[in-house]
């Protein structure tokens, strides 16, 4: 209770509103009633230090309000909250402001995309990134909009690219604002685009840097596609990333090479696709790159948020970075420069045998698609890990990651130039594919779990195991528990030292996305969108 | 009282074996207790108003013989056992981390609190018992005779009202990565048991997607027929054999009226997601019939309107009632719904002469 009072003080102290500046983006944790940016802090922990919720009084969470977003799409987002406001996207291109004490809607403001998009997976968004009193947002027609946190009313458009191009491009992540610029992220790797991540000015909306994913001539590593399989590359930047302000990098990942399945026509490592790149600021000059999965033939994005941290490995102390790969292993790197320290299979994996000293993973023949479909690869098509928010607590050192055990079937098929040209069946997918029937595999080779990794190990401390492989991120809090959702809608609250569940809830639909936790006059709140319905939990 | 004559007319319609065979399904066998036909019976099992169409003969005695033989995953029985001791099978309905939900062998829906069980598992057989010692040889023949009627009513020629939409001309949803798992190509082409020496005709080829693996299955001494009514589309399919050193296949430019195929010559002729394209059904499928040899067979391959959230326009799909309106009235006989298909209408129909 001592704690929580210290908490409320700071937080008081704190509550200052708009604007959100920089130095307040970069100490976030130091205002934990506030949930500034996309992963909470520019580490990425996705830890919340308030300690109001405990593993003592979790049992008595209940539900405070909803908001409604009635959509039919996947609800990804993670609101940002300001002092008593919340800020969250509904799909597709919508923000709402909330009064985050009853959950009343405060203002609106939407974003009209063209009928038909390019996105992949549905017409989702995941979120919003603040600076000053501008919230900011990635469209799926491929703009950045920047409104205005008090009024809603738009202040500027910017045209990230023509998003018919290729095969069609779309942004569905979240920006991350750094210092005075916002950086964006761009998806389309199965739709053949060229990938890079841009930077704008937050005030203007002015354009300042981009860096392509994919070398261009005359670049280092430019040789590492076949013919001009390198024009249609892929290694798309649509996740969010991470930033050391000390280092001044940013940490971004990206996606998969194109075509997913056939690599027939792009032989060599295709840089930099399935990797996480440390890019300078200012500059977006690339510091180091290193490639998790080379020449990927999985859909293995390296997508996943980039969670920074210090301590102690080999007898020194070192700036860090854990990174739990969709392509089945966690990394341990060295975010200075790179360095390759350790990797180690959290998931059921069959296409490593080893590592050399640089981190490029031997691969075991036989996993490759094949035209018949090879079903003896693990993990599946979705991964180990995905897009969705694992979580580092400072207090039991261990990162928490909502694994995907799973088999499917990868499936090479001949690839054609990407086009948008007029459409036959529609490639825009509002909602999941419902199947009526479809080969399914034994629940023994198809679940989740909830692990937590030593950080510097690899090693899981423990495991809490459920139904189905899910969607859905996690978040660690100071009250020494681990919020979550599943795919059948259990939200849950596991103990952070033993896994043990101590409360759940039964949400009933699927949770695509990951918890936050904030202030409400006073009081700790946990959000989190279950089926099209962000539901916000708290004590009496 | 006019439904019961109606039953009674339809009763005296049935030859004895089949009436021998509804006696058996609806009395001795208890087959209602599990099973629907017409939404009259049990909600256990499938309905089986269908059943003629969505099995072969084949299949069904050995469903009845040995139920556990081929069995779709959702038929699994599911075990509980609860704390006290007490054993429950049924069909898993839905489960969570928490709580399980199933059919009880009632036909009841429960739900049971995973903390107040045991255990739980599922086990590759069916509930349903086997008839092979307690119906006679005789009884069997006579309820596989039965079944075999159950082919759901002949729709009546509907005026269509369905638009129709015009060819497609892009490549890219010809060759999106998941295009197998919708599909499933091999599977289907098994279930149509192709051999070598069969001539085959492939109407709206596309890009050649099914052309070469039906070329593969009459190969070598049968050959596939490609049609479409773009040239662009058959210079890919050439493109596409060629690649994959295809020889037995002939590409034939065909018009939105005719698909120009010579009579009496097909044992098979497959049109997969191009019929709800064809400009002029009636006339096409009147050269269809002609095309077919007496014994031929015409396959169609449709996105299903009825699925949700099928990733297709709307105008690129049909319902089951769209497709057997038009084409069983066009002198076509349902003989089989391929219903292993995740998102498609799987149609396979023999000329009535």
């Amino acid at each position: 209770m001592k704690r929580a009072l210290t908490f409320l003080t700071a937080v008081s102290l704190c509550a200052q509103g708009l604007p959100v500046t920089y130095e307040r983006i970069r100490n976030a944790a130091r205002e934990p009633g506030n949930w500034l940016t996309y992963s909470a802090t520019y580490d990425s922990w996705r830890f919340s230090p308030l300690n109001q919720i405990t593993t003592a009084n979790v049992g008595r969470l209940r539900v405070k309000w909803l908001f409604q977003a009635r959509s039919e799409e996947k609800f990804e987002t993670t609101p940002l909250v300001v002092d008593g406001i919340m800020y969250l996207t509904r799909p597709e291109n919508d923000i709402y402001a909330l009064d985050a004490v009853t959950g009343r809607t405060l203002w609106t403001y939407s974003h009209r995309n063209p009928e038909r998009t390019f996105n992949c997976c549905g017409k989702v968004n995941r979120g919003l990134a603040i600076l000053g009193g501008k919230l900011f947002m990635n469209t799926l027609d491929m703009h950045v909009v920047a409104v205005d946190a008090k009024s809603g009313r738009e202040l500027w458009k910017t045209k990230m690219f023509d998003y018919t191009a290729a095969g069609g491009y779309a942004a569905s992540g979240a920006p991350l604002v750094v210092k005075d610029k916002v950086i964006v992220g761009m998806a389309g790797g199965e739709r053949g685009v060229s990938g890079f991540l841009d930077a704008y000015d937050a005030e203007t909306g002015k354009h300042i840097w981009r860096f392509h994913t994919i070398p261009q001539p005359g670049e280092p590593n430019f040789g590492t596609w076949a013919g001009d399989s390198w024009k249609t590359g892929g290694a798309a930047t649509w996740n969010n990333g991470s930033y050391d302000p000390e280092l001044n990098l940013v940490y971004w990942g990206t996606s998969n090479p194109w075509p997913d399945y056939n690599g027939d026509f792009r032989k060599g490592d295709n840089l930099y696709s399935c990797s996480v790149l440390a890019l300078d600021a200012d500059s977006g000059k690339l510091k180091w790159y290193y490639q998790f999965t080379p020449h990927d033939l999985h859909d293995w994005d390296a997508t996943q948020i980039p969670v920074l941290f210090n301590d102690v490995y080999a007898g020194k102390q070192r700036k860090l970075m854990a990174w739990p790969n969709r392509n089945g292993f966690y990394y341990l790197l060295d975010r200075v420069t790179g360095e390759f320290l350790k990797a180690k299979a959290f998931v059921r994996q069959t296409w490593v045998k080893g590592f050399d000293s640089k981190g490029r993973p031997e691969v075991i023949p036989g996993n490759e698609p094949t035209e018949e479909g090879n079903d003896k690869v693990f993990p599946g098509v979705d991964g180990a890990a995905n897009w969705m928010s694992p979580s580092y607590s400072p207090l039991t050192k261990l990162l928490y990651v909502f694994a995907r055990e799973e088999r499917r079937i990868f499936t090479k098929n001949a690839v054609r130039h990407p086009t948008t040209a007029a459409d036959e069946g529609d490639f825009n997918r509002a909602g999941p594919t419902v199947r009526r029937r479809t080969p399914r595999f034994a629940p023994e080779e198809s679940w989740g779990k909830v692990s937590a990794i030593d950080p510097l190990t690899g090693d899981a401390k423990w495991e809490h195991k459920v139904v189905s492989p899910p969607w859905g991120g996690v978040m660690a809090t100071a009250g020494g528990l681990v919020f979550g959702g599943t795919l059948e809608g259990v939200v849950f609250a596991l103990d952070a030292r033993t896994g043990r569940r101590l409360w759940h809830f039964m949400g009933n639909d699927r949770v695509y996305s990951a918890p936050i936790s904030f202030l409400a006059n006073g009081k700790q709140l946990v959000s989190l969108p279950v089926g099209d319905v962000l539901i916000t939990f708290g004590l009496d | 009282m006019r439904v019961v004559l109606l039953a009674l007319f339809a009763a005296l319609l049935l030859l004895p074996a089949e009436r021998e065979g509804q006696a058996i399904f609806e009395g001795k066998g208890k087959c209602l207790t599990c099973h629907s036909i017409n939404q009259k019976g049990g909600g256990l099992g499938p309905d089986l108003g269908m059943v003629a169409v969505t099995r072969t003969p084949h299949a069904l005695r050995l469903a009845l013989t040995d139920p556990n033989s081929e069995i779709y995953p959702e038929y699994f029985t599911l075990v509980l056992t609860t704390r006290r001791g007490e054993r429950i099978e049924g069909i898993a309905l839905n489960e969570d981390d928490l709580s399980i939900q199933l059919r009880d062998r009632s036909g009841a829906p429960r739900s049971f609190l995973k903390s107040d069980l045991r255990e739980w598992h599922r086990e590759e057989r069916s509930l349903m018992p086997s008839y092979a010692s307690t119906l006679s040889p005789t009884e069997l023949d006579n309820l596989l005779t039965y079944l075999a009627t159950l082919r759901g009513a002949v729709p009546p020629r509907a005026s269509r009202t369905r638009e129709i939409a015009r060819v497609s001309e892009t490549l890219g949803w010809l060759t999106r990565a998941d295009r197998d798992a919708d599909e499933r190509p091999e599977t289907l082409l098994d279930a149509l048991a192709l051999t070598n020496g069969m001539t085959v005709a492939d109407i709206g080829a596309g890009l050649g997607y099914h052309t070469w693996r039906l070329a593969r299955r009459v190969a070598p001494s049968g050959k596939v027929v490609a049609v479409d009514v773009q040239q662009a589309m058959l210079d890919q399919v050439a493109a596409e054999l060629k690649r994959r050193g295809t020889a037995n296949v002939e590409l034939v430019l065909g018009t939105q009226h005719d698909p120009r195929l010579p009579a009496a010559s097909f044992d098979l002729i497959f049109v997969a997601n191009s019929y709800h394209e064809f400009a002029d059904p009636p006339a096409m499928l009147a050269a269809i019939h002609r095309a077919l040899r007496p014994n031929g067979r015409l396959v169609i391959i449709e996105y299903a309107k009825e699925a949700r959230g099928v990733p297709v326009s709307q105008l690129h799909k049909m319902s089951l009632e769209d497709l057997r309106s038009e084409i069983e009235p066009a002198g076509f006989r349902l003989e089989r719904i391929l219903d292993f298909l995740p998102i498609h209408h799987g149609l396979i129909l023999s000329p009535i002469r």
